[in-house]
């Protein structure tokens, strides 16, 4: 086996590498983000508002996640709203699809806290955004941390998609230097580096994180 | 009786709490059919009856857990009938629950000085201070460092005891405090609270303990079906109840 063609194509690697890394770490965080905000909502009774997180959650749950890359990056063109660039797309894709995902988790995190915890609070004098904030998020730590970790680890597993509106990331980058699809250079290359990301994050949820005694 | 107005503006009596008319339902059952009732300031009011009776929905109404259907509910001065201004009780009265529901994550002292720090604004020290007051007040002054998991459900109950207290609250709910508690631990949590009686604290108290109820409450209100069926004095509703209801109640919980 001719491994040369790895070392002669190092930039091309190198590069795809680093795609990788910065979108999962940008997506992770957005979309961390935009699940706990939709998780809220949708645990609070705002009438409108709690509706709508519900409509989002079915819409970017129910729809492949490359079909959605696609619509934003060349709905984005053909709206002419912006130039969004691509990793612009691909983050925003990612960030809308996973935010399902996550928002999805936190509920079930939110929910797993027995009532009683919300009624002490009511009866001390807490609002509802103080009671979720001080008493029932950071209950919710332990249950929700080991299933976002898998599912955040997963959305950088999914390399193939990003590249299909044309990020250039470390599956992509493959392509050009070997003209077979799967390739055992491609598959070295994409299993170390897609799982380097996501090694750590599958580590911090197997212990240390759990209550306090 | 007399009827009052709904839309009167102010309790017709001085009563720390006064209930008139109050009915509940959950769906198709009637769980509170019309009662009366009247705390006033100090009293120590006991509810006894059977599972199902309506005690604790009766209780979680004074305190806004849950709402009357229909009827009149004024606890310290607010018309908890009234939802703009039911919200002002929070904060005011203390609720001591069956499964304690402290908060996991934080020390007792934590637990004790969450809601000063968070709804009175009180600084950190000052918090503290009166956070370790009020642990001292249930005779846990040693115990603040300590999480919940590492309490006894005595100790647990007596730290919800302090977290209510330290808000300085006008009236004490108890709804089964000792209910959740293996027996020989009932009597530090029953100690707590006739001491409490003692400094006159105005207390309602839902439990199936008979000698905290005899000992310590001024009033026994017996229930039954969602109505008051009987209430006087300990001596008068242990030592000669008068409906047929209460003597087979009484029968039975204090045989066992």
């Amino acid at each position: 086996m001719d491994w040369s063609v790895m070392w002669s194509n190092r930039d091309l690697y190198g590069a795809g590498l680093w795609a990788t890394v910065e979108l999962s770490v940008a997506a992770i965080a957005t979309c961390t983000l935009l699940g706990l905000v939709i998780a809220a909502i949708r645990t609070s009774r705002i009438p409108v508002l709690a509706q709508l997180a519900r409509c989002y959650l079915e819409v970017f749950r129910g729809t492949p996640l490359l079909v959605q890359m696609l619509f934003i990056y060349f709905g984005a063109v053909y709206l002419n709203i912006g130039n969004i660039t691509v990793f612009g797309a691909a983050l925003l894709a990612l960030t809308l699809f996973q935010g399902a995902y996550v928002a999805e988790i936190f509920r079930a995190g939110i929910e797993a806290v027995p009532h009683g915890q919300w009624e002490a609070s009511r009866v001390l004098g807490l609002t509802r955004a103080q009671t979720f904030r001080s008493v029932i998020l950071p209950q919710t730590r332990s249950i929700v941390l080991p299933r976002w970790s898998a599912s955040t680890s997963r959305s950088s597993r999914t390399p193939r998609s990003p590249s299909s509106s044309a990020t250039p990331n470390c599956s992509a980058r493959a392509r050009p230097s070997w003209t077979g699809w799967d390739t055992p250079a491609r598959r070295t290359w994409r299993s170390p580096s897609c799982t380097s990301s996501s090694v750590p994050r599958c580590r911090s949820s197997s212990g240390g994180w759990r209550e306090r005694p | 009786m007399i009827t009052k107005s709904p839309t009167e503006r102010t309790p017709a009596t001085t009563a720390q709490v006064a209930l008139s008319g109050v009915h509940k339902r959950f769906g198709e059952l009637e769980v509170l059919k019309g009662i009366d009732i009247e705390v006033g300031a100090g009293e120590v009011v006991v509810l006894i009856g059977a599972s199902g009776s309506g005690k604790s929905t009766l209780l979680r109404i004074m305190c806004d857990l849950e709402r009357a259907d229909r009827g009149e509910v004024w606890v310290n001065g607010v018309p908890l009938h009234d939802r703009k201004r039911a919200p002002e009780i929070f904060g005011h009265v203390g609720m001591v629950f069956q499964q304690f529901n402290l908060f996991p994550h934080h020390t007792a002292l934590g637990n004790v000085t969450l809601a000063l720090r968070k709804v009175r604004k009180t600084g950190r020290k000052e918090a503290d201070e009166r956070g370790r007051e009020a642990l001292a007040r249930v005779g846990l002054a040693e115990k603040a460092a300590a999480y919940p998991a590492q309490l006894s459900g005595g100790q647990q109950q007596r730290v919800a005891i302090a977290r209510a207290l330290a808000m300085d609250p006008a009236i004490m709910f108890f709804d089964e405090p000792t209910s959740a508690l293996d027996p020989e631990l009932v009597g530090e949590v029953t100690g707590v609270m006739r001491s409490l009686a003692d400094e006159g604290m105005t207390m309602v108290v839902v439990t199936h303990e008979m000698r905290f109820a005899r000992d310590t409450a001024d009033r026994v209100v017996f229930m039954d079906g969602g109505v008051v069926l009987e209430q006087g004095t300990p001596e008068r509703v242990f030592g000669s109840p008068t409906e047929a209801r209460t003597q087979q109640f009484l029968q039975r919980v204090l045989d066992t």
